[in-house]
Order: structure tokens, then sequence, then C-alpha cells
């Protein structure tokens, strides 16, 4: 009975995304305000019957109800409680369904937290929303419907694939999705402002918390995702130019140039077009991320669902929603220009800078995607476009990037002069020139090792010391500190934290790959290695039975001058419905360095020998640090005051010198 | 996320299948340069039956395989870099390699970035070239622009 | 309506043309780059015979398949009817190359199973597999009376391989 309640409600959330995407527009079109004002109470009905739907799907997992063919598939008997309810997003249609909650989640948060916009932009986007929820119902009613029976219902269930039998994958795909969707709404914006043909201050500041919140999600997702793959695939990188991991990086990078170019929307009130632009392109790319998963058109892993009309009907889709909205762009694109000037050096210079390296950034990320596929289309061959390819293009982007943004936040908007620049921060280009120098000297290395540190640490340090000589500047000539800090706006903050955090990561993924030691090595329980100073030994080895697992466990420790700093069980897990062994590696992490442990393989003998990889990484933590500090500069920028008071338009207008 | 393959090509055992596991052995090399060509030729090529994976991060058997082959020819053999990837290439493919060749089928792809950058930065030079000299007579102080803001913005107020 | 603001409707419209070629491909299929060359010249002890000499070199002068099979692997198990059909309804010559095997448990598979190859060449560590760019078994090369590979085949051959896509092709290149 329970799945036909969820397939009911599924069918029933159709029609009302129907209904909300089709009225409202309408209503808006010919001015009527009962139609547009139906928007609101359609996507709060929307979201409560997909969220029905997803209740209903979440109580057969539970229940470990069989019947239903992705229950079978996805989950047993065996699996614990928590894994059979996370185990609702560990295929293709859960997957599905669960984008479709989160949309119609940000959905309800817009028709919500909307009181202040104007109602025809309200009706406008909500519409645009219910539009892409229609297309996710629909895809999933006919192509690929969660609740399926299977007659006869099997006594077991295949299990949940046990690469997501994991922390770090229950949370990443919703983070994911959080901020895949969330760039719905910024669409949603953009499409609506392209309706009513006029794009204001207004406009960019109502949509700007909204797309920073969505970043902040998008940012967590990644790094999540890089976490989960640094501690999960057992040999600890944390970065592989995966098509999957592209799908992610691509939407977050255009989100990035989104958010500062709606810096100089909202301030300035230039470059409409180009942001409403950036904000079609960046759900552009999550949608594309989304159909490269989905389809199997990439040699891809992920790809778990490679049904044909599977991707034909994502592909149709895509075509009218991305192909819409850039006819949409193209005809009612061409805002009018205001009446701002700017001179060579200038805030909006070095933000357009910023949008052109990002921009070039996503479109390398891109091309390097779908060569492959685009060679292989047009019969010219196989290839491969892996790591080796990103990085050797990837490196100078990322100078420019960095070498910008550490002077860029001094410039002010309009126009600036080099030598007020130049007085602001010599010491600071000097001190990281140096530093970056020194440091790499003192750390060591061959040449190849001591330039590349050197550059990246000189690029870290000139992104933070660029940041904080900025904040000092503002507070210069104020009297109290205390009190002019406390007058700072969030969104200074914000932005300063997330500048530093990048630099954070830069300097973790420096250090990290230029100093990691690694050592593999052939043990048995007694052996000890010695890697980077530190003492590994293995201690003993065990078998253990997990819910639905077999461990073959191994303790080791550290001890450096004879002293145990450390203790790290890695393990390898045999499950119970087969396939491959998992290898979870045993990791001691800290803020100055990881020791990361695992197991290779048996190496056959009598005894408890195995191969294993022993390595030492310094600061890999700060890698998802920065990422962390991003996240949060991006959540304390939201906070900001003027946020909050979008209803009273009679502020006082924004200095030119506050920082975007 | 790329032993999803491994696992479904499990799967399909009956498709595709491998010999059993013989767990990879210890490496010795006779010098630093042999042990960093040999690691440095893992991560280039790529892993065949798991098509997404690097053969230094894949645990397949073929993956295994071509450690040995490549452990062969670069160490016991004692190859160039070069020449180790052009023995390969000759048997799997360019498909093998995650560095892909330069040539007239991937100049788009290698000088593609480049291009891209040169595009923008002339577009952006075009820009500020044209707001520089916008509407120089008409430009508004910057107290007239808050106030033409304000009124944009009370104007959208009414479309309420 | 200025023409630049198509620019991103046009990348559009190119990617998603690439993206719907794409759709309608195999992803999975990898070509050989051997196709086209001369198959790798090896000698190999024999299966049932350690003292003979397997070679392509026996071969000369007629279109032959090589097929890379053992007795681990389960797709072999598979298209072994289908072998069989090959070697004696369609009197196609096989050689087969046994890839990290064991010779008992080859033999004995061979002697329950039925023998489709004219030839069985042994080849324990793999090395002559990998000089053909062999990804697992089973692998099926159909090559040329001159010794030119003409077709790979990565996987177990279906009866429909065989006889639309084998045969026909071993009739072509069969000297008239």
């Amino acid at each position: 009975m329970n799945p036909e309640i969820g397939n009911l409600a599924l069918a029933v959330a159709l029609a009302l995304a129907l209904f909300q995407s089709v009225v409202p527009l309408v209503g808006a079109a010919q001015g009527r305000a009962p139609w547009m004002a139906a928007a609101r109470p359609a996507a709060l009905a929307q979201f409560g019957f997909v969220a029905l739907a997803f209740i209903a799907l979440s109580i057969a997992f539970y229940t470990s109800d069989f019947s239903v063919a992705y229950v079978a598939d996805n989950s047993n008997r065996a699996l614990p409680w928590y894994y059979r309810l996370t185990a609702v997003w560990g295929g293709h249609e859960g997957s599905m369904l669960l984008w479709s909650l989160v949309l119609a989640g940000w959905t309800l948060a817009v028709a919500l937290c909307s009181r202040s916009l104007p109602l025809v932009l309200v009706a406008r986007v909500i519409a645009v929303l219910g539009l892409i929820s229609t297309g996710f119902l629909l895809f999933m009613l006919l192509t690929s419907n969660p609740f399926a029976r299977l007659d006869p219902a099997p006594m077991d269930g295949a299990d949940l694939n046990p690469l997501l039998q994991d922390i770090g994958m229950i949370i990443h795909p919703p983070m994911l999705y959080m901020g895949y969707v969330g760039m719905a709404v910024a669409f949603g914006f953009a499409i609506a402002a392209l309706l009513g043909g006029r794009l204001d201050a207004g406009w960019a500041r109502w949509a700007r918390p909204w797309v920073t919140t969505a970043w902040v999600f998008l940012t967590a997702g990644v790094a999540l995702g890089s976490w989960w793959a640094y501690y999960e695939l057992g040999w600890g990188g944390w970065w592989f130019w995966d098509p999957v991991e592209n799908a992610s990086f691509m939407p977050w990078l255009v989100a990035t140039a989104l958010i500062h170019s709606l810096a100089v929307t909202e301030k300035r009130g230039a470059f409409k077009s180009w942001t409403v632009l950036l904000a079609i392109t960046a759900f552009s790319l999550s949608l594309l991320g989304t159909f490269l998963v989905r389809s199997g058109v990439l040699t891809s892993v992920h790809a778990f669902a490679t049904d044909p009309a599977r991707g034909v009907y994502i592909l149709a889709f895509l075509g009218l929603v991305i192909g819409g909205s850039l006819l949409l762009y193209a005809i009612r694109g061409p805002f009018t220009v205001g009446n701002n000037r700017f001179e060579w050096l200038s805030r909006e210079t070095m933000l357009l800078g910023n949008n052109v390296v990002l921009i070039v950034a996503a479109g390398t990320v891109l091309l390097g995607t779908l060569y492959p596929l685009a060679v292989d289309s047009f019969g010219l061959g196989k290839l491969s476009v892996g790591p080796p390819y990103f990085n050797t293009v990837f490196l100078p982007l990322m100078v420019a990037l960095l070498a910008l943004l550490g002077g860029g936040q001094m410039v002010r908007w309009r126009r600036d002069d080099l030598r007020r620049i130049w007085l602001h921060l010599r010491y600071a280009l000097v001190a990281s020139v140096v530093l970056g120098l020194g440091i790499a000297a003192m750390l060591g290395g061959g040449l190849g090792t001591h330039l590349s540190v050197a550059l990246g640490l000189a690029l870290a340090l000139w992104v933070a010391l660029g940041t904080i000589q900025t904040v000092r500047t503002q507070l210069s000539g104020q009297r109290k500190l205390g009190g002019a800090l406390r007058r700072l706006p969030a969104s200074v903050y914000g932005m300063s934290l997330a500048h530093l955090g990048l630099a954070v990561t830069v300097v973790g993924i420096t250090i990290s790959s230029a100093y990691e030691v690694e050592s593999r090595v052939r043990m048995e329980p007694g052996d000890t290695a010695v890697v980077a100073g530190q003492t590994f030994r293995f201690e003993r080895f065990e078998e253990r039975d997990g819910p639905n697992y077999r461990a073959s466990t191994a303790t080791f420790t550290a001890s450096r001058d004879g002293e145990v700093v450390a203790t790290m069980v890695p393990e390898k897990r045999f499950y119970q419905s087969g396939g491959q062994p998992m290898t979870e590696a045993g990791i001691d992490a800290g803020f100055t360095r990881d020791l990361y442990v695992s197991l290779g393989s048996p190496l056959g003998e009598a005894g408890d020998a195995w191969s294993v990889r022993l390595y030492y990484k310094p600061l890999v933590r700060w890698i998802w640090l920065g990422a962390l500090l991003m996240s949060v500069g991006g959540l304390l920028a939201i906070t900001d005051r003027r946020y909050r008071s979008t209803r009273h338009r009679a502020q006082a207008p924004e200095q030119a010198g506050e920082p975007a | 996320m790329r032993r999803w393959l491994a696992i479904s090509l499990f799967a399909l055992a009956g498709a595709l299948a491998l010999p059993a596991a013989a767990g990879e052995p210890i490496r010795e090399f006779d010098a630093p340069d042999q042990r960093e060509r040999y690691y440095s030729l893992l991560e280039q090529l790529r892993c065949l039956v798991c098509q997404n994976e690097s053969l230094a991060s894949s645990s397949a058997d073929l993956a295994q395989d071509m450690r040995d082959e490549v452990y062969r020819l670069a160490v016991e053999e004692n190859r160039s870099e070069e020449a180790s990837i052009a023995f390969l290439t000759e048997r799997y493919g360019d498909f093998v390699l995650y560095r892909p060749p330069v040539g007239p089928t991937t100049w788009l792809l290698w000088f593609g970035p480049a291009l891209m950058l040169l595009i923008g930065a002339a577009i952006l030079a075009t820009i500020i070239r044209w707001r520089r000299n916008n509407d120089e007579n008409t430009a508004l102080s910057p107290a007239e622009q808050a106030r033409a803001e304000r009124l944009l913005a009370s104007d959208s107020e009414d479309e309420r | 309506m200025r023409y630049r603001s198509l620019i991103p409707l046009a990348i559009f419209v190119v990617i998603a043309t690439v993206l719907g070629i794409g759709l309608t491909q195999d992803a999975d299929e990898v070509p050989s780059p051997l196709i086209g060359k001369s198959v790798p010249a090896f000698e190999l002890p024999g299966l049932r015979d350690p003292q003979a000499r397997v070679g392509p070199a026996d071969e000369h002068g007629r279109v032959w398949l090589l097929n890379v099979w053992g007795t681990w692997c389960v797709g072999c198990r598979e298209e072994h009817d289908v072998l069989l059909d090959a070697a004696r309804e369609h009197e196609l010559t096989i050689v087969g190359l046994n890839y990290k095997d064991e010779r008992d448990a080859a033999i004995d598979w061979l002697e329950r199973l039925g023998d489709p190859y004219v030839a069985s060449a042994y080849d324990p560590e793999g090395d002559v597999a990998m000089d053909l760019g062999v990804y697992g078994a089973p692998e099926t090369y159909v090559v040329d009376a001159n010794g030119i590979i003409r077709h790979k085949h990565i996987g177990p051959l279906s009866p429909a391989d065989l006889r639309d896509t084998i045969v026909p092709l071993v009739r072509e290149l069969e000297p008239s």
C-alpha cells in the first residue's frame, strides 16, 4: 500500500508543479494578481507531496519492503538501519527523488522568505522552479520510478553499494544537491528578470543571498566529496579530475564567478546581462553534471543508470531548459547599460578579471571532460584526458587568479591610483615573495619542488596578506579599533574569511603534494617501518565481523622518539553482497600532518604479511580546512544587515570604498 | 568513486573476467630516478578495465598486470619514460594515456584554454576601453547615481 | 537582438550535439591500435605438448581467429559453445591462447567441454597477452592470410556476433 501512496504523491506533485509553473507565469504576463498569488500555495503543496513520496520511499527502505524493485536493488536485511535510510539516495531513482525534494525545498524557501519582493518577481521565480520540478518529476514517473514493484518480491535485497556505506557518502549527495539545486533559484531569478525585461540593483540584492547560500552548500559538497575520496579510496589522493568530480567543480567555478559579478551588479548596477548569463550558466552546468552522471554518456563509473531512454529524456530536457533560456537571453538579454564608467585600475576591472579567469577555468574543465567524447563522436579515435592534463593547464589559471585576488581587494570602485595600492601593499608583496622563497628553501627538496613550493606559498601569502591589509586599510583613521571592527559589515568579514580560506587551501595543496612521503612495504605483525621520522609499527592483526561484512583489521601505532603518538586501524572489508573488498584507511588526522595507513593485499605466504602503504602527509587537512573557512565566510556574508532590511529602501547609499 | 565501475564490472563478471589477484609485490629500485619514473608512469597511465582510475590507484587485476609490465619496462629494462609510454601506446592505443599526446586531434584540447584566456582578455580590454569613454559628459556623480538607484528600486516596488 | 547575444546559445548547441552523438555510441568499446597491423610474432609452448611450438607463423596463408581464454574466466565458459560451433559448423580456424592459467585445469576443460582449437598456446605469465594489448578474457582477434589483425572482439562471443560479424568477415577475407 505504502509504495502506491508514494506513487500517487509523485503524480499529484507533478500536477501541482505544472500548475505552479503555468498559472503564475500567465498571471505575470497578463497582470492578474490572484493568478500570481497562486504561486506560493502551489509551491507549499508541491513540497508537501514530494516530501510525502520521499517519506514513503524511506518507509519502504526502513521496513525492507523488497516488493519495491529499487529497495530490493539497494538495500538488504543485514544493512544497519541508518544505512537503510540513506540508501534512499544510494541509487539512480532515489537520487532523482532527493533532487526533486531539495528543489521543492528551495522553492518553498523562496515562497516563505520573499515577503519583501515584488509579487510579479516571486511569481516568476516560483514558476520557473516549478517548470524544472515538472521536468524532474516527469522524468521519474516515465523512466525511473522509485516505486516500481517487483513481483514476486525477493526474500532479500541486493545490498547498498558498499562504497556508499559510509558517513561521507551519507552527507555528500544531499550537500551537493543543495548546491546544485540552489543554483536553480539563481536561474529562476535570472529568467524572471529576462521575462520582466528589467534588472536593477534591487534585483541583484535579492538574488545575492540565495546565490551565496547555494554556493556555501556547493563548496561544502565538493569538499566533502574530496574528503571522502581521500579516506575511502585507500591511497590518499583527494582530487582525481574524474568526470563526476568535474561535474560538481564546474558549477562551483561558475557560481564563484557569479558571486563576484553579482557584487558589481549590486554595487554599481553594471554587468547586468553578464550576471544573468552567469546565473543561467551555473544552473546549466548543474543540469549538465546531472546529465553526465545519469546518462552514462561518459566512460564514467558513476553512470549507474545507463538506460538510453533516460539519456535521451535528460538531453531533451536539457535542450528545452538551457536552450530555451539562452534563446530568451539572446532576445531579451541586453539590458540598458547604466552610466557606470570605470577606469583600467578599478574594482570593476579586477572583478571582471576574476570572472574571465574563473570562466576560462570552468571552460577548461568542460573541454577536458567532454573532449574524449567529442573526439569519439567524430570518429577520431579514443583518448583519455586525466589528471596530468588538468594539472598542467590549471596551474597557470590559478596563478593568475591568486595574483589578481591578492591585490584586487584593495582596489576601489570606478578608479584607483596605482601609487595608493603600491603604498598599501608593497610590504605584503615583498613579504610574500621573500617568505615564499625563504620557507621553500628551509623545507628543501629538488629544484622543481623548491620552485613550486615557493610559488604556491608566495601566492597564498599574497592573498592572505592582501586580505588582511585591505581590512586594516578600512579600519585606519578610526579611533577605537573595537568599535570600528564591530561596524565593519558582516559581508566584509565573510569575504575576507573566504579569501583567507582559499589561501589556506592553497598552502595545503602546495605543501602536501610537495612533501608527502609514501612508503609501500611488506609488513607483518611486529614489524616496524620508518617514514618521515615516524616509526610505524604493525601491532596486531585480527578478523572481525561487522553487521554485513567481515573485516581484516590491522592495528598500527606511530611513534616518535620512542613515544607512541597515534594509533591507526586500517581495514579491508569483505561485504556479504560480494564485490571488491573495500579499503578503509587508518588515519591519524592532525593540524600539521596526517598519518595514513592502508592495507594493500595479503602477501600469499603463511602468516599475516600484508603489503602496506604508509603515508606522511603534511598539512593535507588544510585543504578541507580552507574549504570550511570559505563556507563559513559565505554564511557570514549572508547574515549581512543589508539583506535583512531590503524592505527599507531609504538606506544610505553604499560607500564607494566598501568591498563587495 | 572510481571503484564503482570496478564493482559493476565484477557484477558483470560473466562478461569479462580477470585472473585471480596476486597481491602487489614490494618493488625494489636500484636508483631513486627509477623509483620516480615508475610511480610517475603509474600516475599517467589509465587502468583500462576501470576506465576511470590510474594504474597507481586501481586495485583491479589487469592494473596489477600492467604495473608489472611498467616495472619491467621502466626498471628492469631501464627504459626512459618516453620509451615506456611508446611501448604501451603501441599495444593499447592513446586511450591508455591520461596525458594525450599533442597532435592535430588534440590541438583544441591543449591550446583551447590559452585561446579562451586570450579571447577573455580581449573582451575584457574592449569593455574597459568602452566603459572609460562611456558617456563622459552625462556621467553622474556618486550622489546622483545613488539617488537614481533608489528611484529605480522604489520603481520596482510599485510592481507589487 | 544583437548577434553576439546568440553566442552562448551557439556554444550550447555544439555541446548538445556532441552529447547527442555520444549517447548513440557504446562508451565501453575501445578500439585496438593493433587493428591493421601484423599480429605480434610469438612462439609459445603448446598447451598439451610443452615441447611443441605454437605461433602465428603456423597459420600463415589462411584466415584465422586468435581466442584468448582461461579456465578462471566465466565469460569463456559462456562463449565456449559458440567457439565449438564456429569450428565445427563454420569450419573456422581458431588458435587458442590460454592466458594465465594452470596447464592441467586447461587441458581438463578442453577434454570435458570439447576442443575448438587447431592449436593451443600456453601463456601462464601473460607475456604474449600483454603484447596483444589484452584487457582480460575472453578476447577474440580475426587475423587475415597475411597475418594482419582485422578485428578485435572484447568479451564473450554471442551466437549473433559469430553469425553477423565474425563469419561474414572471415568469408570476405578468405583468398578466393
